[in-house]
């Protein structure tokens, strides 16, 4: 960086006006009116912005900019992965206000700390967000009204830089408002409040975006007609957070690892009807997948491995859920006032299973025990009995009015899904492991043997 | 071992706390950590919007909005309430359900986006209303007959301050669009 | 010292004569190899329903074997007059009954060992995946629950006359401790104020090995969470190192006090005698 500094870099910008098929040899060759020495301070992205016309692509060759700044004309605003821009005012380092903005291959700092703040904010239709990566005290990118954008490669972090911050200071990574028909793909997002925020926004795609470490993954809101695809959350406090919606499609997804919190879950459905959740794979949360105030939805051909409690009923009528693989669950599933859903074809790995008539399905059904959720609803301290040997006595003299349990009523015999591994342990840690695991495996083995034998020969 | 013994006795203590002062309820602190509204699941902020009940047998149920205390009422009925909290929007502290002031109007945000915040008096509740220059006085007598309509589109309103911070001409817009929300709902 | 290594050499040597010893050593380890063969296709680490059933059955099966080798070997002494024919040599009743310990100690970490030593080729043999982390919490939390209920063990050994009384009071706090545990506690505790109920539930954990055993394990198996919100800062401080070392005090604390006591009550039997 500070090589480059010597250098003196410019800024060149080039009328466009309406057309964007131009090459970069004539863009680099064309002219140096908006020249600007490294010499001085950092400049202003403001004053070039303001120098500019309508259509303009402005190439930013500069390693720093300082902001805010607003774009209230129709550009195309290109960096490189050397080029940030610092804004250090409450304003948002980027404000859009017309439409058809393009703004790509920036690092943009945001250090100002509060609700208040945010990274970039879009008011305008149309704007493609692209190859930002965006460090910030407050929020990542805000769209507001704004319609038919693109929000694609971008990486949102939290600033650490001056400190750490609680949850509940934080902002959120991508943060939607009334807002409809947005494709936000791809972006990174770690550390924040809630990954992507998207509240009163209609028919939106969220596609392969990954979130860690944040408060909620995904959280949305009265947002239907959506699709959820493809997106990846970790170690957050839950994945996904669905709440007031009908119509989504939440498929593909992979929510993994969110345990720590005491309220955690993979998913969470509140509120949700007429949707679908399928394919997604959900390891190793807390509760894999809750259900709750939910009717008419279609949950199938999910993966649930390795949660503390796989699948959570509370109040959720009238759901289909079928061909879903529970698998290694501590508890595979837990439901209270849930009676009507039409449940079947699920695999459940620790169910006692009959196949008599060989059409792949148990004629045994699969009933879920309300006992321990019954009684933890009431005293949540007994939730200190979770999955202690005397609970599950307990639960099993308590069989009487099995009608009224949620059943599955012809269980699978077999993975309906192919299995999945967990990603974060597997590949590079297996070799040495197994070594040392052989190791300390043989040695103990070798030793109590020893010790029998000789306390049964010295026989004197 | 210290930490063992501290936590010992801050148990006996506890017991002996719960022993002796058994009418008298004591609504609970907020941690953001754990508390999750007991009807939404959102996290409860420990800001002025969050209500609490204190049942009879001392249970603490926390909620983000008093709109959820509100729907728990009518889930639960009002039989086991010992009392119930709400927070006064100026300084957080907790004033019992009867005894506060409150103001609703759709536009007023809060987190489920029932409109209404709380006030430990009339005073600083007309002290409100005349500062936003909007909004009706109620009091807890008022409430039972009150409508409880959510704003859809206005929740967790601290996720959307900045609309009114940064003063493009739209937040003005946001107001309208929501007038016409809560009357269309 | 010299006496309590002799008594605790003696108590290997007969502990590894008993078939008794055998019988749990192989109950053991059949067991835990069908669990890990059953649950074949998934990987062990952290809390899971692999996991979970692991740590059922240790709790199941581990104290038992405890509390029957444990309290067997007291009563034979006194059954077949061993006892009355030490005590009126110079032997110290604390060198004995430690002695008693450390040998009961000896062979039954030995079968715990095997156990886990067969678990631990096979599942490398088989191609699988125990974590490393997972398998040595299992094993020391094992070796742990067993040493505890040693304790408890001496106990009934103690105050039971003879093998079949020591056999009935070995399977009522098996019962009560392990399997009753909750039932018992939900039926007591449901009567009084909903606020006493977390702290005592709490103060009634400390006193059950089993149970305290059985949510450290949880708890370092990253499964803190299921607990809930009420024991969040439990959760928290366990999981951190000071909750280890506390952990290790308590283990200490009722193993001193459970020694202390047994010692005393032969002591007094003694000088009565």
């Amino acid at each position: 960086m500070k090589g480059k500094n010597a250098l003196i870099f410019c800024v060149f910008v080039l009328f466009l006006t309406g057309q964007f098929s131009l090459d970069f040899s004539r863009v680099h060759a064309s002219n140096e009116r908006y020249k600007v020495s490294s010499n001085d301070s950092v400049p202003s992205l403001q004053d070039i912005i303001d120098k500019a016309k309508p259509g303009d692509r402005i190439v930013l060759a500069e390693p720093k900019y300082s902001g805010p700044v607003v774009i209230n004309k129709r550009l195309e605003i290109l960096g490189s992965e050397n080029v940030l821009l610092i804004n250090d005012k409450p304003e948002p380092a980027i404000t859009i206000q017309a439409d058809g903005v393009t703004v790509h291959d920036i690092n943009v700092l945001q250090k100002h700390a509060g609700e208040e703040s945010t990274a970039v904010h879009v008011q305008a239709d149309r704007v493609t967000i692209r190859n930002l990566k965006i460090r910030t005290r407050g929020f990542g990118i805000l769209l507001r009204n704004a319609e038919n954008c693109i929000l694609e490669n971008n990486n949102i972090t939290w600033d650490t830089s001056q400190g750490k911050s609680a949850i509940g200071q934080k902002g959120n990574g991508i943060d939607l408002f009334k807002s409809n028909h947005n494709r936000i793909a791809n972006n990174k997002i770690s550390n924040m409040r809630d990954g992507i925020y998207l509240d009163n926004s209609k028919s939106l795609d969220i596609v392969e975006n990954m979130i860690f470490g944040s408060r909620y993954g995904i959280h949305c809101m009265y947002i239907d007609g959506t699709k959820i695809v493809g997106n990846i959350g970790e170690y957050n406090m839950t994945g996904a957070m669905i709440m007031g919606v009908r119509d989504v499609l939440i498929s593909d997804n992979s929510f993994a690892k969110q345990k720590n919190n005491a309220n955690s879950q993979g998913i969470l459905l509140y509120d949700v009807q007429t949707s679908i959740v399928q394919k997604n794979s959900i390891e190793g949360n807390r509760v894999g997948i809750y259900l709750e105030r939910s009717s008419q939805n279609k949950l199938s051909h999910n993966s649930i491995y390795r949660n503390f409690v796989g699948i959570q009923f509370v109040n959720a009528e009238n759901n289909i859920i079928q061909n879903n693989d529970f698998v290694a669950n501590v508890i595979e599933s837990e439901a209270n006032d849930s009676q009507s859903n039409q449940i079947e074809h699920n695999f459940w790995d620790s169910a006692k299973v009959l196949d008599t008539n060989h059409d792949g399905n148990s004629e045994i059904k699969y009933s879920i025990n309300p006992f321990y959720r019954n009684l933890i609803s009431e005293t949540p301290a007994y939730q200190l009995f979770f999955q202690s040997p005397g609970i599950s006595f307990l639960s099993g003299m308590y069989e009487h009015d099995q009608n009224s349990w949620t059943t599955d009523s012809s269980p699978r015999m077999k993975l309906n899904q192919p299995a999945i591994i967990s990603s974060t342990i597997a590949d590079k840690r297996l070799l040495p492991e197994k070594t040392f695991l052989l190791i300390i495996a043989s040695m103990l083995l070798l030793i109590s043997g020893l010790t029998i034998i000789y306390s049964r020969g010295s026989k004197t | 071992m210290k930490k063992g013994f501290v936590a010992l006795s801050f148990i006996l203590v506890l017991i002996v706390v719960a022993g002796c002062g058994k009418k008298t309820y004591q609504p609970q602190a907020i941690n953001e950590d754990v508390d999750v509204c007991v009807i939404c699941n959102m996290q409860v902020k420990d800001d002025a919007f969050a209500t609490q009940i204190v049942t009879k047998e001392g249970k603490s149920l926390k909620f983000d909005d008093i709109g959820c205390m509100n729907e728990w009422k009518s889930q639960n009925g009002t039989d086991e309430i010992g009392m119930a909290y709400v927070r006064d929007y100026n300084d957080k502290e907790w004033i019992e359900y009867e005894k506060a002031a409150y103001v609703y109007d759709a536009s007023i945000r809060t987190p489920m986006a029932y409109g209404l915040v709380s006030f430990k008096d009339k005073k600083s509740a007309e002290q409100f209303i005349q500062e936003q220059s909007v909004g009706q006085l109620l009091s807890s007598e008022d409430l039972a007959n009150h409508k409880w309509e959510q704003s859809k589109g206005m929740m967790d309103m601290d996720m959307h301050m900045h609309d009114d911070g940064d003063a493009h001409g739209n937040s003005h817009e946001h107001d309208e669009n929501r007038h016409e929300d809560s009357t269309g709902h | 010292m010299s006496d309590m290594l002799q008594v605790a050499k003696k108590e290997i040597k007969v502990g590894f004569r008993n078939p008794w010893a055998y019988s749990f050593l192989v109950l053991f380890s059949v067991f835990s190899l069908s669990l890990l063969l059953i649950n074949s296709q998934n990987e062990i680490s952290g809390y899971s329903g692999v996991t979970g059933s692991m740590l059922s059955l240790i709790l199941y099966l581990l104290p038992l074997m405890s509390l029957f080798l444990g309290s067997f070997s007291l009563t034979a002494e006194k059954e077949e007059g061993s006892w009355q024919l030490l005590s009126t040599y110079p032997l110290g009743t604390l060198s004995f009954m430690l002695g008693k310990y450390f040998g009961l100690s000896v062979v039954l970490l030995t079968i715990i060992s095997f156990g886990y030593g067969l678990m631990g080729i096979v599942t490398v043999l088989v191609g699988k995946m125990f974590e490393v982390n997972t398998y040595l919490l299992f094993l020391s939390f094992s070796c742990g629950l067993v040493l505890l209920f040693l304790a408890l063990a001496l106990w009934i050994g103690t105050l039971a006359k003879n093998r079949w009384q020591a056999l009935t009071i070995s399977v009522m706090i098996w019962f009560f401790t392990v399997i009753a545990w909750p039932t018992i506690l939900i039926a007591v505790l449901g009567f009084l104020p909903y606020l006493w109920i977390k702290p005592l539930l709490v103060i009634f954990t400390f006193l059950n090995p089993a149970e305290f055993v059985r949510l450290f394990v949880v708890i370092k198996l990253g499964g803190g969470s299921v607990l809930g919100p009420e024991y969040y800062q439990w959760v928290g401080w366990i999981h951190s190192a000071s909750g280890s070392f506390s952990f290790f005090v308590l283990f200490l604390v009722w193993l001193l006090f459970s020694l202390t006591c047994v010692c005393w009550i032969w002591e007094r039997r003694r000088s009565r005698a």
